[in-house]
């Protein structure tokens, strides 16, 4: 039998479809495509980034992905305050716990690119700075919920800090940056990407970079909101 | 001077061309290599997954 090259991806599809959600294959695709893409598309020719400009579909999802997951995080939050449920506990540690991996990655491959573009490891850009602050809140919500041991003030506790972190960290990264001048693009004096060379090239790639990486991240922590589920049905019983 | 200025910039453009990603074609070995990473973690994720939904089962 021949099968037409569309059939053969609509069974390839069903196949993995029959082991796994429809959204976890779109994020393997997604980062399959940004992988491939990222390395080998034509890139702009810009001065100083040159090559490097390809670190975009790499180092910058790092930082959405880790921003949609601490917005799953405080939505759990809320969900612990409003239900009184020890389950959204649960998940939002699981999704904060992936967004701070997420974060630790961003951190170390920015380090990277700024050592090779703007000249060290660490520069006192106020984002960066910003963005240490931030991960050390967050580092602060872990070390508060180690300190309660009631699971049920914990759960109360924690989501009240989640839920003021959240807010004050998208000030901390998007807001603060921007009154102030900036390496980074979009920042004081500094244009966004959108403005002159995030052109439809770029974009091509690092938007399904983005959903591909955000939808693994939300993977990883599906992952770990059933395993910590099945560990509190087995310490329940 | 402007044959020696003509000279100074045609050898800046010379060397300005240095091989980058797109020519020496060997960039597909790290595509290979990035590919092939991916692909186990993606397998490890899905044997997970499916490890946790059998237990979840049971």
């Amino acid at each position: 039998m021949v099968y037409e090259k569309s059939q053969f991806w609509i069974l390839l599809f069903s196949y993995f479809r029959s082991m796994i959600s429809w959204w976890k294959i779109l994020g393997i695709v997604c980062v399959f495509y940004a992988i491939i893409g990222g390395l080998t598309m034509p890139v702009p020719d810009l001065p100083i980034l040159e090559q490097s400009i390809r670190n975009l579909y790499y180092h910058v999802p790092m930082w959405f992905g880790m921003i949609l997951l601490l917005l799953a995080s405080m939505i759990n939050a809320i969900q612990v305050l409003n239900k009184k449920d020890l389950t959204y506990d649960i998940k939002s540690e699981a999704y904060a716990t992936t967004a701070m991996t997420f974060g630790v990655i961003g951190l170390l491959t920015g380090m990277i690119w700024a050592k090779n573009t703007w000249g060290a490891y660490w520069t006192n850009d106020p984002k960066l700075n910003s963005a240490a602050i931030g991960m050390l809140m967050y580092a602060a919500y872990f070390v508060l919920r180690s300190s309660i041991d009631d699971e049920e003030k914990k759960a109360r506790v924690s989501a009240v800090y989640n839920i003021f972190s959240f807010p004050v960290f998208i000030v901390l990264v998007f807001v603060l940056p921007r009154l102030t001048d900036s390496l980074h693009p979009g920042n004081g004096g500094n244009p966004g990407f959108n403005s002159y060379d995030l052109d439809s090239r770029l974009r091509m790639v690092f938007y399904p970079a983005v959903i591909g990486w955000s939808l693994i991240g939300f993977w990883m922590s599906d992952l770990s909101i059933r395993t910590l589920f099945i560990e509190h049905k087995k310490n329940n019983n | 001077m402007a044959n020696i200025l003509n000279l100074i910039l045609l050898q800046a453009i010379h060397s300005s061309e240095l091989p980058d990603a797109e020519s020496s074609g060997k960039i597909y070995v790290v595509v290979a290599v990035m590919s092939i990473l991916f692909l186990g973690i993606t397998v490890f994720l899905i044997r997970l997954d499916r490890k946790l939904a059998k237990i979840e089962k049971s």
